[in-house]
C-alpha cells in the first residue's frame, strides 16, 4: 500500500499546492493499487471536491490578478 | 628685562627655552587646533606700521565678512611684554575663534619680548588658539615654541588663519555638482532597474503566474477521470464474468433447450423410472410454468442411460 491519505476536517484549511498534492495521490493511488471499490468511489468523491476547490482557488487568483493589473494600469512607470 | 649684550640674551634665551620645554609648555599634546573658518580673528600688534595693514588687507582679500577685532599693542621696548600680556588675555576673554599675535621683522632686541617668560605663559595659559607671527629668518622665539601654531610672517599668519574664500565657493560648487550627479545616476540607476523588472515576464502577463497550476490540476483531473472510469470498467468487467459463470450453472439456460424437470407431489425430484408408479402424479416444471400430470404407463429403458 502507498501512503493513506488522511482525512482532512475543512477542505477550505488546505492551501492550494496542498489540495493539488492531495489530488495527485489520490491519482497515484488509484493507478498503482487496486482500491476496493467503496474506498474508490471514496477517494473519487474527495479527488472531485479537490478539483472543485482547486478551480475556485484559481479562479480568484485570476481575479486578484486582473484587479491588481487593472490598478496598475494607472501607473506611468516611465514617467 | 633690559640686558647688556647679545651674548647674555642668547643665554637668557637658552635657559627660558629649556626650562619651558622642561615643564611641558612646548609640548603638542597642549596645542590647540586653529579652527578651519573662523568666523571672530584677535590681532596683537602695533597699532602702526606695516604688519597690521598686511594682515588686515590679506584678510580681507582672502574672506572679506570676517571680523577681525585688532588690539594695538606696544610690542617692543620698555614694558612691552606686559602689554601683550595684558592683550592676549583681553582677547582670550571675548569670544575669539583664533588670536595672532606678532609684529614685522626687526633686530633680535625689537623682538625681544615675544622671548619673555610671561609672554611665553599668557600664550600658554590661554584658551584661545594663537598663532605666533614674528617677522624673522632664524631661530625661533619663544613665543614660536608655545604658540598653537607660527607662521613667518604676519601675513603668512593671516593665510594660516583664514582660507579664501573664492576657493571655498568653487570646492562647494563642486561638490555640490558631483553629490548631484551621484544622485542622479543613483537615481537613474534604479530607474532602469525599476523599469527593467516591470517589463519581467510575470509583470507584463502576471495571468502566467496561474498557467502551470491550472496544467496541472487538468492533468489531474483527466487522470481522475481516466482512473475512476477504468476501475468502473473493471469492476463491471469482474461483475459480468461472475454473472456469467453462475448463468452457466443455472438449470434454467438447460430447460430452455427443451428439458424439463420433474418432480412428485412432495417436490422431490425424480430422477428414475424406478421411483414412478402407475396413476402417480407428476409435476413437470418448465422454464415458464409447471405442469401436473398423471402417470398412465411406465416403461423402462433396455439401454442403461445413466451411469
Amino acid at each position: 500500500m502507498s501512503e493513506e491519505i488522511e482525512e482532512v476536517e475543512d477542505i477550505k484549511e488546505l492551501e492550494f499546492e496542498e489540495a493539488l498534492d492531495r489530488l495527485e495521490k489520490i491519482n497515484k493511488k488509484l493507478e498503482r493499487n487496486k482500491v476496493p471499490l467503496e474506498r474508490a468511489i471514496e477517494l473519487y468523491q474527495h479527488g472531485m471536491e479537490l478539483i472543485e476547490y482547486c478551480e475556485k482557488k484559481l479562479e480568484e487568483a485570476e481575479g486578484k490578478i486582473k484587479k491588481i493589473t487593472e490598478d496598475n494600469e494607472k501607473i506611468d512607470w516611465k514617467r | 628685562m633690559m640686558v647688556g649684550g647679545i651674548g647674555e640674551l642668547y643665554l637668557a634665551y637658552e635657559k627660558l627655552k629649556e626650562k619651558l620645554s622642561e615643564e611641558g609648555l612646548f609640548d603638542d599634546e597642549h596645542k590647540k587646533e586653529i579652527p578651519f573658518l573662523p568666523q571672530k580673528v584677535g590681532i596683537v600688534t602695533s597699532g602702526e606700521g606695516a604688519a597690521l595693514r598686511d594682515m588686515l588687507r590679506v584678510l580681507k582679500d582672502r574672506f572679506e565678512n570676517i571680523d577681525v577685532f585688532v588690539v594695538p599693542t606696544q610690542v617692543q621696548g620698555e614694558g612691552a611684554a606686559e602689554k601683550i600680556v595684558d592683550s592676549i588675555k583681553r582677547l582670550d576673554s571675548m569670544d575669539i575663534d583664533v588670536i595672532i599675535i606678532g609684529r614685522g621683522g626687526g633686530s633680535i632686541e625689537d623682538l625681544w619680548s615675544f622671548n619673555e617668560e610671561k609672554v611665553a605663559r599668557a600664550i600658554f595659559k590661554a584658551e584661545t588658539p594663537i598663532v605666533s607671527a614674528v617677522g624673522h629668518e632664524t631661530d625661533f622665539l619663544i613665543s614660536d615654541f608655545v604658540a598653537d601654531e607660527r607662521a613667518p610672517t604676519p601675513t603668512g599668519a593671516a593665510e594660516l588663519v583664514v582660507p579664501i574664500k573664492t576657493e571655498l565657493e568653487q570646492k562647494i560648487m563642486e561638490q555640490e555638482r558631483r553629490t548631484r550627479t551621484a544622485l542622479n545616476n543613483l537615481i537613474l540607476g534604479y530607474r532602469e532597474k525599476m523599469e527593467s523588472l516591470a517589463e519581467s515576464p510575470v509583470f507584463q502577463r502576471p495571468e502566467r503566474i496561474l498557467e502551470d497550476r491550472y496544467q496541472k490540476l487538468d492533468e489531474n483531473i483527466e487522470r481522475l477521470g481516466i482512473t475512476f472510469d477504468r476501475y468502473l470498467k473493471t469492476y463491471s468487467q469482474e461483475l459480468n464474468g461472475q454473472k456469467d459463470r453462475l448463468k452457466a450453472l443455472s438449470p434454467i439456460q438447460t430447460m430452455k433447450r427443451g428439458y424439463s424437470i420433474v418432480m412428485d407431489e412432495d417436490n422431490e425430484v425424480i430422477t428414475s423410472v424406478n421411483e414412478v408408479n402407475i396413476e402417480d402424479i407428476l409435476k413437470i416444471n418448465m422454464v415458464d410454468g409447471e405442469i401436473k400430470t398423471e402417470t398412465k404407463e411406465v416403461e423402462r429403458c433396455q439401454k442403461k442411460l445413466r451411469k
